[in-house]
């Protein structure tokens, strides 16, 4: 009867236990990072691979559709690959396809500029928004100087000293896009086919399966797959941050997912045998 | 013809040309024959237990832009606000784009006015929270919570929420349908699902339209053709001959 | 008659042949035409937005203004800072420290506060639905699980050959999955949007 009763109580555990476990379970390595062995994915890789062999001086488009909800997995991938950038010298570009991540496009250029001492419109400028999310885009590929012709202030953007001699978006040598919807894919539709311009996407963990098969048709150089992208980003950068915390917090929370999953069929398994065996 | 899409027109051609030949032979008779899609029949059960158990139906769109699917979730909010009408149930329908505001009203009242209860009609039962995901979200969970829906019905452009709803709906022990860009999610925790392409074809079952059944006959028959440009492509291609792709991406 | 049942089917195709002839053909004058109409869905939605705000101040006034100790509180917590930001975007911009300092602090917060519940019902949901009843829930969660352990540090912790078992999961079946499904999508919304265009789909506009 007893142990009916845990196998029963184990198939059916309540909710909130599950919730406060896994408050737990995040929250300790945020406060203590744990050092769990990590993997680097070979799209991640190939995106470093195919930065670290950009001329310096490249001029490079980020286009940073983070929102408060992917700022998680999308913004460490951002100052990571913003770093390697720089470190090229590479001359950076930064917009944004919705109006939420403008501000993020405006924070990321400020946190560089500090880092690393440029010089607005001259190292790092930043485009003015533009609303129509893929129509932008398209907007961007035809006629990039006509829609974005002012910066963020509101500054020509031919004005701009390093924007003098671009003409169009073929004039980029790479775009990285953070994603926002499928904006990765609107750059790879748009710029990248028509523009032959290479395209790398810094994804959420739950989109990167839909990024591989444009990945696969080298529509992407590389692919950044949620908080795991950016930690091995770091890791190959031999500088971890914030999403190097970040990822054994979300380990932990995998963990605590398998377990309730292997507790849960355990649980129903034995409890049906036990039923079978009083029967 | 702009670079790449010479296939694309060709094939676009060959579809409505396959729809039109059954919308054709449709009014001449012969209609199409669709198998009935299971999770259709849960809008009359939940409306049903709704009624019985004194509780309200919710119905959501997600939180992604106005596309076919959102069109689609409109066209099954049609079914379940005549459904809801009939039976004299409550029904919220909770929208995140603003666009889809004034369409899930005119709607929800044109369902009311068929079943002669147009008096029972409650503009305000359709809510806009929010265009940000994380306001809708919440004001959702909200709006189920407090109205302990007893049917919850996401079909649209649903993302990142089909999850918080469906599992908030299960805590109220809600007969719930799913269909959507979140297909997966849906598996895991809805009683039915529209999954795929499913979400189109039961927005034409809902219509009982002959010609939008010649629609799925042609979307049927655009799969067998893509079939075997597959099969093909892959044979050639791995044979060395390039022609086809070459072909299609002209 | 004509206004409610013709005119929106009228005005959809015409906007939809200018959209797509936008698509497939490169004449400089239809592409900009195809832009424009495209730039249109904006304008509309912004009106919309006036419909969309109106019915939710009225519904949380009413809130606010009658109802149990709770609902009052609910709905004053929407109205005051909907009026506060309206107010501040208004008079100082939405460039000011103010409106930043709000965004930052009140907006991104609470975002990402309901955004994190996902994971609380990611685990609910995963204990509740990765049971194996039979054949295919089985397979299910062993897909899962793969899909789950493999790209976490912690799959190469427990084996190191999960996260290339994962990868291949990931890159083969799960793509040619991914690829089959996204074209039977891809046929239903060709469809939906070709019946939509031709006036055969009127369910969104409530036609008959």
């Amino acid at each position: 009867m007893e142990k009916r009763d845990i196998w029963s109580t184990l198939s059916r555990i309540d909710a909130k236990l599950l919730y406060a476990l896994l408050a737990v379970f995040i929250i300790v390595p945020l406060i203590k990072p744990l050092g769990l062995p990590m993997s680097i994915p070979a799209e991640t890789r190939a995106a470093y691979d195919f930065i670290d062999a950009l001329p310096d001086g490249s001029l490079v488009l980020l286009s940073v559709g983070t929102d408060p909800q992917t700022e998680a997995e999308t913004w460490a991938q951002a100052i990571a690959m913003g770093r390697h950038l720089l470190s090229k010298k590479c001359n950076l570009v930064l917009m944004s396809v919705n109006s939420v991540g403008q501000p993020y496009a405006e924070r990321l250029a400020s946190i560089l500029q500090e880092e690393f001492g440029l010089e607005y419109g001259q190292d790092i400028c930043v485009l003015g928004f533009r609303a129509g999310e893929e129509t932008a885009v398209a907007g961007f590929a035809g006629d990039f100087l006509t829609l974005y012709n002012a910066d963020y202030k509101g500054a020509p953007v031919k004005e701009l000293p390093m924007l003098k001699g671009v003409s169009s978006a073929a004039d980029f040598k790479l775009i990285i896009d953070y994603q926002y919807k499928a904006s990765a894919i609107w750059f790879a539709r748009h710029v990248g086919g028509p523009h032959k311009v290479p395209v790398i996407a810094g994804s959420r963990a739950s989109s990167a399966p839909n990024m591989m098969p444009y990945y696969a048709s080298g529509d992407f150089k590389g692919v950044l797959p949620g908080i795991q992208g950016g930690a091995a980003y770091e890791r190959l950068l031999q500088r971890p941050d914030q999403a190097t915390k970040g990822l054994d917090a979300q380990s932990m929370g995998l963990i605590l997912v398998i377990l309730s999953v292997l507790i849960g069929n355990v649980a129903t398994v034995m409890g049906a045998q036990a039923k079978s065996k009083k029967a | 013809m702009a670079q790449g899409r010479v296939g694309i027109f060709v094939f676009l051609l060959a579809f409505l040309a396959v729809a039109f030949i059954w919308m054709d032979s449709a009014k001449k008779g012969k209609r199409p024959k669709v198998r009935r899609i299971a999770a259709l029949e849960a809008i009359e059960e939940a409306a049903g237990r709704a009624t019985e158990m004194g509780r309200p139906i919710h119905m959501t769109f997600g939180s992604g832009e106005l596309s076919a699917p959102v069109l689609a979730g409109l066209q099954v909010l049609s079914a379940v606000a005549g459904a809801c009408a009939r039976l004299g149930t409550n029904l919220y329908v909770s929208v995140c784009r603003s666009e889809t505001y004034p369409m899930a009203q005119e709607i929800m009242r044109i369902a009311y006015a068929q079943e002669s209860k147009l008096e029972e009609y409650k503009p305000d039962n359709v809510r806009f929270f929010s265009e940000a995901q994380q306001g809708y979200t919440a004001g959702v969970l909200e709006l189920m919570e407090t109205q302990k829906v007893a049917g919850n019905f996401m079909v649209g452009n649903m993302l990142a929420e089909s999850i918080t709803f469906a599992e908030t709906g299960n805590r109220l022990g809600a007969i719930q349908l799913g269909g959507g860009a979140a297909d997966a999610m849906f598996l895991a925790t809805c009683d039915y699902v529209l999954l795929g392409d499913e979400l189109y074809a039961a927005a034409a079952d809902i219509s009982g339209d002959a010609n939008q059944m010649a629609f799925l006959t042609a979307e049927e028959a655009g799969k067998y053709l893509l079939l075997g440009l597959i099969v093909l492509g892959s044979v050639m291609t791995t044979l060395g001959n390039q022609a086809l792709v070459n072909l299609i991406r002209r | 008659m004509f206004i409610r049942k013709q005119l929106p089917v009228l005005v959809g195709f015409v906007g939809g042949i200018i959209v797509l002839g936008g698509f497939f053909l490169t004449d400089p004058s239809l592409r900009k035409a195809a832009s424009t109409v495209v730039s249109w869905r904006t304008t509309l939605a912004a009106f919309a937005l006036v419909l969309g705000a109106m019915n939710l101040v009225k519904v949380n006034w009413n809130r606010a203004s009658a109802g149990k100790p709770i609902d009052r509180l609910a709905g004053l917590a929407l109205l005051v800072p909907l009026v506060i930001m309206v107010v501040i975007g208004l008079t100082s911009g939405t460039t000011a420290k103010v409106y930043a300092y709000m965004y930052d602090n009140v907006y991104r917060s609470g975002a990402a506060t309901v955004f994190s519940l996902n994971a609380f019902f990611v685990v609910s949901a995963a204990y509740r639905a990765f049971r194996i009843r039979n054949a295919h829930a089985a397979l299910f969660m062993v897909a899962g699980l793969i899909a789950v352990l493999g790209p976490a540090s912690i799959g190469a912790y427990l084996w190191g050959q999960l996260p290339v078992i994962a990868d291949w999961v990931l890159k083969v079946p799960s793509m040619g999955a991914t690829r089959g499904f996204e074209i039977g999508l891809a046929l239903g919304i060709v469809s939906m949007g070709a019946r939509t265009l031709l006036g055969i789909e009127r369910g969104y506009f409530g036609g008959e």
